[in-house]
């Protein structure tokens, strides 16, 4: 029999995703001999866009995609690799949901290329020059660029067929994945790989896991406030710890080095807006009313991963 | 044909459903605009509710619940409104209407405040106008 | 297969009877890249470009976040 081949596709991502496949250390090279790696761009593999675009239809068997879909390159190579894969993978949480990078729908394209190209404390640009999608140099080198559009998880652009959260992916989560990938063992499509437990659940902090039951938030206090106990739910301290709507595939690596948890994990298999339900899961944490309008910065806080794959997707713009 | 709003209004079933059915046995009159929802509690009321139904085209959305201290399920209302301010702070932030959904205390006795509430806010819908997030944010 | 024939293979026809060499993208890095290569009637190479193509918006997004938030924001610039 021939080993399964494998593609994967960068689109707006940063590469952690990537580097999260390689923190595999000696797994990989266990997991990467069971594969026939045809198509790893940009970062990994010398393989261009026309490779992919000349392979037949359905002649990868897992395609992984990571990153959002942010401009119109993005766009069309997520079709082909949708054309080209019989399973598609939405790899890590900007695929899934659309990360932090999503979080540029809270602006329109002009703001946002306002900010980078010319209203910058240290942007030199007089003639406000801002990046097109096709440019004459000199009256006859004609260049092209692709066209940006609002950030957008997989599932708007393509059907996806299983989902991995994460920001990146926890090296372990991503093993146990291909492992049950090469195995065949895959839960039904459209659904998350995932052990499908909060981080709470696996947290050491976690007072009930403790024995002990769980108290009401008093005050809310951000990580610059100084350092959390040794032990106790950072909820209870009155950090806002986004760990009992989050997945704990990374076994609780944050708030155990006294970080609050952001949901880069994604949500529980079930949430349709993760933002909403992490709204719900924090205010009814809450002593008091008050304390409700001294949460700063809410959005970027509740969205902080998961804007594009929201309800609203986006900001309304008037 | 001229727009007609078209209101939700999620309501807890001890106070203010049995407000409603109060209103409706006193021959209070309220806008047919209005579409109730039953449930339990107001501490069931989750953001996803609120904002599903604004995306799904609702005009405007109107929670009601019973007043501190009369919750049946004894702190329903207090996680209720604290959800609901919360989601408040964040719609409004991205752009939502904040008049378009409404939180309001209406006990089981106050079937002459339910029809008032239920007029007041049709009103001001009529006002806003149709809700843009139809089908989604643009 | 011999160089000129590789070239041939990978050439098309640019502007103005000119060749235009094409790599997209370019790869073993983080971030997308894209490299235009210009060729006279000779062959010889006339211009060459490099385009990248990704823009993000952290310039705008970050304002208005928390300051100690701002480091684990930023790590996904590039998580290479």
């Amino acid at each position: 029999m021939s080993k399964p081949k494998l593609a994967y596709y960068l689109a707006g991502g940063c590469g952690g995703c990537d580097i999260a496949v390689v923190d595999l250390s000696e797994t990989l090279v266990d997991v990467a001999l069971q594969l026939d790696i045809v198509f790893w761009a940009p970062t990994v593999a010398d393989a261009k866009y026309k490779d992919l675009e000349a392979m037949p239809d359905g002649s990868i068997d897992v395609g992984l995609v990571s990153g959002n879909v942010r401009n119109s390159e993005h766009e069309h190579i997520v079709k082909v690799m949708r054309q080209k894969c019989k399973v598609l993978i939405a790899f890590g949480i900007c695929a899934s949901c659309g990360g932090i990078k999503g979080l540029v729908n809270l602006h329109t394209t002009e703001q946002l290329l306002d900010k980078a190209y010319i209203n910058t404390f240290s942007t030199d640009n007089p003639e406000k020059i801002l990046p097109q999608t096709t440019v004459v140099v000199d009256g006859k080198y004609e260049l092209t660029l692709p066209s940006l559009m609002d950030a957008r998880p997989l599932d708007q652009v393509v059907k996806v067929d299983y989902y991995v959260g994460g920001c990146p992916p926890y090296h372990e989560h991503i093993g146990k994945a291909f492992m049950a990938l090469l195995s065949g063992q895959l839960p039904p499509s459209g659904s998350w790989i995932t052990m499908g437990k909060a981080v709470c659940e696996v947290c050491n902090r976690n007072p009930v896991l403790q024995g002990k039951s769980k108290k009401f938030a008093t005050t809310v206090k951000r990580t610059i406030d100084g350092p959390p106990s040794e032990d106790g739910c950072l909820l209870e301290e009155g950090y806002l710890c986004l760990g009992p709507v989050t997945q704990g595939d990374c076994g609780s690596k944050c708030p155990s080095a006294n970080v609050p948890c952001r949901g880069c994990g994604g949500p529980i298999p079930g949430v349709k807006d993760f933002g909403l339900r992490a709204i719900s899961a924090i205010a009814s944490m809450l002593d008091n009313e008050e304390l409700v309008d001294q949460i700063p910065d809410p959005v970027h806080l509740f969205y902080r991963y998961t804007l594009p794959s929201s309800f609203l997707g986006k900001k309304i713009k008037r | 044909m001229a727009w007609e709003p078209r209101l939700i209004v999620i309501a807890c079933h001890w106070c203010t459903y049995a407000g409603a059915d109060l209103a409706g046995s006193l021959r209070y009159s309220y806008p047919p605009t209005v579409h109730i929802v039953r449930v339990p509690c107001s501490g069931r009321v989750e953001p996803e509710f609120i904002a599903e139904a604004l995306i799904r085209g609702a005009d405007g959305v109107f929670i009601g619940g019973c007043h501190f201290g009369d919750c049946h399920y004894k702190e329903g209302n207090y996680k209720a409104i604290r959800r609901f301010n919360l989601f408040k702070r964040v719609a409004t932030e991205l752009g939502v209407e904040p008049d378009r959904i409404q939180l309001e205390w209406i006990s089981g006795s106050e079937g002459k405040k339910f029809a008032e509430s239920m007029t007041a806010f049709d009103a001001k819908i009529r006002e806003l106008g149709p809700n843009p997030l139809k089908g989604g944010a643009q | 297969m011999g160089l000129i024939d590789i070239i041939k293979k990978i050439t098309q026809k640019g502007g103005k009877g000119m060749k235009k060499i094409e790599i997209n993208p370019m790869t073993r890095l983080e971030g997308h890249g894209k490299i235009t290569i210009f060729l006279d009637e000779q062959g010889n190479v006339e211009n060459a470009f490099l385009q990248v193509v990704e823009f993000m918006g952290y310039e705008k997004f970050l304002i208005g976040m928390p300051i100690e938030e701002v480091p684990r924001t930023v790590q996904t610039i590039c998580g290479v």
